[in-house]
């Protein structure tokens, strides 16, 4: 065990955040389980991808116009086809978005190919030595970058009109329509800034790894694991929840092997949920 | 507007399930001018002077071979350009049936089956690894010639008659790396990193087994599942023991992270080869930090082997990389193994094409394709390293191979 392996895992995490955000902030509100949304954490990184290849800027720059373009393509998905199938059943928009994940594969296929990319940054391979410890460059800004979406997404949520809106809507639907909130809008906008939290993580993914049409599926998993330990719509749970899952990669890989990784993870995955099913992260209700 | 929502929502489930190919279309087409799909006399796989062979191979899907399929219809269209096969002396044209099967292992097996049982191919193309290894079960099991591309010889089930496949070996491949790192000035500690699928572990005992002959000793090992983005653990391990040569057999995104992480935390091997990954062209988008990276190749530009001119000059502007032009022209080479067997059997009779390919002996795209008796022939293994985007031969040195790079340059 040694320091350079935690902090790979600490770092590591901080992306796993970013992936979680997301997903967990639709669920919490919407109430919808996104099925989709690693297919939209790829477009995120093909839409940089694009930009980039047209301009040579840097994948941080990139970032934003990446995050924008995201959003404004998912917009329109939740305001016109998910919502209203919100009101009809529970399965009927998991399965939508089930058939959208499908699509979007299929037409980046058709549109990229299924070679692997990688957003060219010289930070996607370089390393720094901290306090003794080296660590790469990338995942230090992936890490920073969780750090000022979630807190973004806190304050947002706490501290704005808008913010107290979504919670509203979140807490009581028709409720909130009754006082003259507009829920449709609210749930589109929730849902758009979600795709551009996975729009960065796409583009934090596409600098530190790779991708492909079909390389959603495992972030998918993540995004899940994350969810569930941090707590479905809390964001500072989600934050701590994804350096929790870097840890603890990383010490199952040094202690048994890279081989049973995947085992710890999934297996600390289900008791957390058997056990404490509202997450790690967040405070028990009492009556 | 719910029902507006629910029309939607159904047409976007319908256009997804045809889109990710859970219809039951496949393509067909075909390399001849006067082809048809007007079915052909029951017994001879002949349709007016036509001999029909076939190929079921993914054109979409996870894993489309679009250069190997381009192999084959190149190798169709030369022997056309002679006048064709030569069945009872006289010369026929031959007739290339395409069947898609979307990469999809099932419908691979029922496109095989439409080949002989509606088509009445008088011989198959394979499809790629995998595909290969079902394909040659069903070919003995259906009595219909099968010519393999892209297989390592360990790979492939042996044949009872029908199935043939001319590739390189795994062995030879490990044999070759050994030898050129032998001669590359490294402390021959060694660090091996798979997938732990089950073709993972059988390439770690490949390689530590050939290594060892050498002189080369496992200093740090990991097996770790596809997906795996943090090799922080093993990099670490690598570092401590100092091991100066890098085997890598995982999936292209695991070795994308590896290669990242590994400059990151200032780990450089002497020597790193990244089996299946960067055997394929999408390892040069991993750009400067690729190069150097050594691979195992059945074919380069400048191995001296027969038609590399004329391949690389009818297929090089569509595929300009080498590990394009190298499934092409394995692709080639199965193609024109078939089609010599044909013109041996001087017929359309499965059964004596079967026998004929069995006794293939003769010089093709990938070089001298001599069979073992076993439905087997290897071909020769050539070493590349990556270089500005491509791959370069390293070994055997020939005319036109570069010097091995040492360290990699991507990873210095």
């Amino acid at each position: 065990m040694n320091a350079t392996v935690i902090a790979a895992g600490i770092l590591a995490g901080g992306l796993y955040a970013l992936i979680g955000l997301g997903l967990s902030l639709v669920f919490g509100v919407l109430k919808l389980m996104n099925l989709a949304y690693a297919q939209v954490i790829i477009i995120g990184a093909y839409v940089a991808w694009l930009i980039i290849d047209h301009t040579g800027v840097d994948p941080l720059v990139a970032l934003p116009f990446a995050m924008a373009a995201t959003a404004l393509m998912a917009y329109p998905f939740q305001r016109f086809l998910l919502t209203g199938l919100l009101r009809t059943s529970i399965t009927a928009p998991l399965v939508a978005t089930f058939g959208l994940a499908l699509l979007a594969q299929a037409g980046l296929q058709a549109a990229f190919g299924i070679d692997e990319r990688s957003l060219p940054a010289a930070y996607g391979d370089s390393g720094l030595t901290v306090l003794g410890v080296r660590i790469q460059s990338i995942y230090l800004i992936a890490f920073a970058l969780a750090g000022v979406l979630c807190l973004a997404t806190h304050l947002l949520l706490t501290q704005t009109r808008i913010g107290s809106a979504v919670r509203a809507a979140a807490a009581d639907p028709q409720t909130a329509s009754v006082l003259g909130m507009d829920v449709d809008r609210i749930y589109a906008w929730t849902f758009a800034f979600s795709a551009a939290l996975a729009a960065a993580a796409g583009v934090m993914t596409g600098v530190a790894q790779s991708f492909t049409p079909a390389s959603g599926t495992p972030l998918l998993l993540t995004g899940f694991a994350v969810m569930a330990l941090g707590g479905i719509g809390g964001v500072g749970g989600t934050f701590a929840a994804g350096i929790f899952l870097g840890v603890l990669q990383s010490l199952s890989v040094s202690l048994f092997g890279a081989g049973y990784q995947d085992l710890v993870v999934y297996l600390t995955f289900f008791l957390v949920l058997s056990f404490r099913p509202t997450g790690l992260f967040t405070r028990r209700r009492t009556a | 507007m719910i029902r507006r929502s629910l029309m939607i929502c159904g047409l976007a489930i319908c256009v997804a399930m045809a889109a990710a190919g859970c219809g039951s279309s496949s393509s067909s087409s075909s390399s001849n001018a006067s082809a048809s799909n007007a079915s052909a006399p029951a017994s001879s796989g002949t349709s007016g002077g036509t001999v029909t062979i076939g190929t079921t191979i993914p054109e979409s899907g996870s894993t489309p071979l679009l250069s190997e399929l381009d192999g084959y219809k190149l190798a169709v269209s030369d022997a056309n350009s002679q006048g064709g096969v030569t069945i009872g002396g006289k010369k026929e044209k031959l007739r290339l049936v395409v069947l898609d099967n979307q990469s999809d292992l099932n419908m691979a097996t029922q496109q095989l089956r439409q080949l002989v049982l509606q088509d009445n191919v008088v011989g198959v193309l394979a499809g790629c690894c995998q595909q290969n290894i079902q394909e040659a079960a069903q070919a003995d099991e259906l009595h219909v010639p099968l010519s393999m591309c892209c297989l390592p010889l360990e790979l492939a089930p042996p044949s009872r008659g029908y199935s043939f496949d001319a590739f390189q070996t795994l062995a030879d491949g490990a044999t070759e790396f050994f030898k050129l790192a032998a001669n590359a000035g490294t402390n021959k500690k060694m660090v091996i990193v798979t997938n732990n699928d089950p073709s993972g572990p059988a390439d770690a005992k490949l390689m530590s087994g050939v290594g060892s002959q050498y002189g080369f000793t496992v200093v740090a090992h990991a097996a770790v599942p596809a997906g795996t983005t943090n090799f922080a653990s093993v990099i670490s391990q690598a570092k401590s023991a100092g091991a100066q040569v890098l085997v890598a057999q995982m999936v292209p995104p695991d070795c994308f992270a590896m290669w990242k992480q590994m400059k990151a935390l200032g780990y450089t091997p002497k020597i790193a080869i990244g089996q299946q990954c960067s055997q394929t062209p999408g390892w040069a988008q991993l750009g400067p930090l690729g190069d150097g990276t050594t691979t195992i190749l059945s074919w380069t530009k400048s191995a001296g082997l027969p038609l590399t001119q004329h391949i690389i000059s009818a297929l090089g502007s569509k595929w300009k990389d080498t590990t394009d032009l190298q499934g092409a022209a394995s692709a080639y080479n199965a193609a024109q193994v078939l089609i010599a067997a044909i013109n041996r059997a001087g017929s359309t009779d499965r059964t004596k094409v079967a026998q004929a390919l069995q006794q293939t002996d003769g010089t093709f795209a990938l070089g001298k394709v001599v069979s073992n008796g076993k439905g087997q022939a290897k071909t020769p293994t050539f070493l590349g390293q990556w270089s500005g985007g491509d791959v370069v031969q390293v070994y055997p040195a020939e005319s036109g191979a570069e010097k091995l790079t040492v360290p990699p340059s991507g990873l210095s």
